[in-house]
């Protein structure tokens, strides 16, 4: 294979796995902490994408500011949901599950509701191209890859080294001995809705200014949350980076080579068997 | 007032009762040996304490202030530390990961000087602060899990099981580092052992829990040289 064909395909890899991740990261990390399948994660990618376009439009505030906070308000929002909805549930895998589908429908269809079925684009901020050692970069492309990748970076750093990030990983690992040894697992559990959705949100406005925006988009993201995860093994932080760099490259070789059909039929394809042989993903654990 | 009074406490987990009513002293300063046999009702009077645990019926206070109906971590900041059964230590941590862990209720400026009275407790763990506790030997997380609960620096500390699965040479060692620890820090101790005569010689007072009831209580040393007792109850 030429270089001049790999390089571009690389990239697209690198940008549809930097989203990915984003998205992916935020549903393993619900799931390891909280226990919880949120069906609703992908809603909160489409809010991320309207609230973008909002501040974006509307207020026509600069997109440096625009998005983070775009990402934020929708982390701020989630904690209703977390507070009403899902504290009550917590530890009861399959009612919680259950009602994250129901949140899934309200806020799609209330998204439905507010802005129409039909898709929109988001008003682009960057429509440069950059030139690189004989490489064309479409600029927008490359703003999502270094914000994401920054994005991801500020995450591991926050659990990594913060006390609040070591709260996390002691709930992972074993949710009722942190508490008994003084640490609050509910604002635990606050912390890491509060993070999963704004980084969903993240990722659904660069999804969106990408591809495009619709109340019905979250779909998407959500399917490609679960099969990374599966890939990866559900509730596993690095398992999710490499099933979003596993989905990503492949998704852009076989698109590029083969067409959409054919790599949707190899990842799901790919998914079942792994079901089969390794439920428990490549990098989780086997329950119990 | 003593620091802690459980009075006629049950504890029960849908339909299985684990404890019939439960009423217990313990003052300050002082190490209560909770002996008993598998399933007697040991863990579960810990966690009835700890919040951990369903309590349907009867009332823990800590210095006279009830504790029911507290989240554990809170149970915690009143000044309880607790080393649970089978150590579970945080396996993908690092030692002094696994120690910040039970510091999160003691105030940050006093973070440092605590780590530096534990460790003197247990060198072995200042020798390796970057190890991941799941590579720590049997004894080595056992003396993790009382560092950890040492942390939050407790007046009343509950430790289940603490000689469990353990060879008798670390047992012993454990053994001295309670008593050490407990005479140092002027703490209350509750030691739920199934190895009856070990807890007992570390306690001044023994009470023998079997079928989710106290069914005797005294000095331990009284309790350790009747012959019924030691019969029916220790086994021997
Ligand atoms: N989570 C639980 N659910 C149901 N039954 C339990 C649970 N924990 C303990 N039990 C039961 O309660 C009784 C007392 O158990 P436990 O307090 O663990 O005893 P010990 O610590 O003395 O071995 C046992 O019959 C046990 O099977
Ligand atoms: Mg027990």
């Amino acid at each position: 294979m030429s270089v001049s064909l790999l390089v571009p395909i690389l990239f697209t890899g690198v940008s549809l796995s930097a989203i990915y991740i984003l998205v992916a990261l935020g549903f393993t990390l619900v799931f390891g902490i909280m226990r919880v399948v949120n069906f609703a994660h992908g809603e909160f990618a489409m809010m991320g994408g309207f609230a973008l376009l909002f501040l974006l439009d509307r207020l026509a505030w600069p997109y440096w500011l625009a998005l983070p906070l775009a990402a934020l308000m929708v982390g701020v929002a989630s904690l209703l949901p977390e507070r009403f909805v899902f504290r009550r549930l917590y530890g009861q895998e399959l009612p919680s599950m259950i009602a994250a589908l129901g949140l899934s429908v309200v806020l799609a269809e209330g998204g439905i509701i507010l802005f129409e079925v039909h898709e929109r684009s988001l008003p682009s901020a960057f429509s440069g191209l950059i030139h690189i050692g004989g490489f064309t970069f479409p600029e927008d492309r490359l703003v999502v890859v270094a914000i994401a990748l920054a994005a991801l970076a500020a995450f591991w750093l926050f659990v990594r080294f913060t006390r609040i990030g070591l709260a996390l990983r002691t709930v992972a690992q074993d949710r009722e001995i942190a508490e008994a040894q003084g640490i609050d697992t509910r604002a635990t559990y606050r912390v890491t809705f509060f993070l999963a959705t704004t980084l969903a949100a993240l990722g659904g406005a660069l999804f969106a200014q990408i591809y495009a925006l619709s109340p019905l988009m979250g779909q998407v993201p959500l399917m490609k949350a679960f099969i990374i995860v599966i890939i990866g093994g559900l509730g596993s932080v690095p398992g999710a980076a490499l099933g979003g760099v596993l989905l990503g490259m492949s998704e852009s070789f076989l698109n590029t080579f083969y067409g959409a059909s054919v790599a949707q039929f190899a990842s799901f394809g790919a998914i079942i068997l792994l079901l089969v042989l390794r439920p428990w993903g490549l990098l989780g654990r086997p329950e119990g | 007032m003593s620091l802690l009074e459980l009075d006629d406490v049950e504890v029960r987990y849908g339909s299985v009762r684990a404890t019939h009513g439960i009423s217990l002293r313990v003052e300050e300063a002082e190490t209560v040996a909770l002996v008993g046999s598998n399933g007697a009702g040991k863990s579960s009077t810990l966690k009835a304490i700890m919040g951990m645990a369903p309590v349907a019926r009867g009332g823990v206070r800590l210095d006279g202030v009830p504790l029911n109906g507290l989240r554990p971590s809170q149970v915690v900041r009143r000044g309880v530390g607790y080393s649970p059964e089978g150590r579970r230590v945080f396996p993908m941590l690092s030692v002094l990961d696994n120690l910040r862990t039970g510091a999160f209720t003691l105030p940050r400026a006093r973070f440092t000087a605590r780590l530096e009275q534990v460790y003197a407790y247990f060198p072995r763990l200042k020798e390796r602060p970057g190890q991941l506790a799941g590579s720590l030997s049997g004894g080595e997380q056992q003396m993790l899990a009382i560092a950890r609960a040492l942390m939050s620096c407790p007046r009343l500390f509950l430790l289940d099981e603490p000689s469990l699965g353990l060879a008798p040479v670390i047992v012993q060692r454990i053994g001295e580092l309670i008593t050490e620890i407990q005479r140092s820090e002027g703490l209350a101790v509750i030691l739920a052992e199934q190895n009856a005569l070990w807890a007992m010689r570390l306690a001044q007072r023994t009470a023998v829990i079997d079928l989710g009831r106290i069914q005797l209580e005294g000095p331990s040393e009284q309790l350790r040289h009747n012959e019924d007792v030691r019969r029916a109850y220790l086994g021997t």
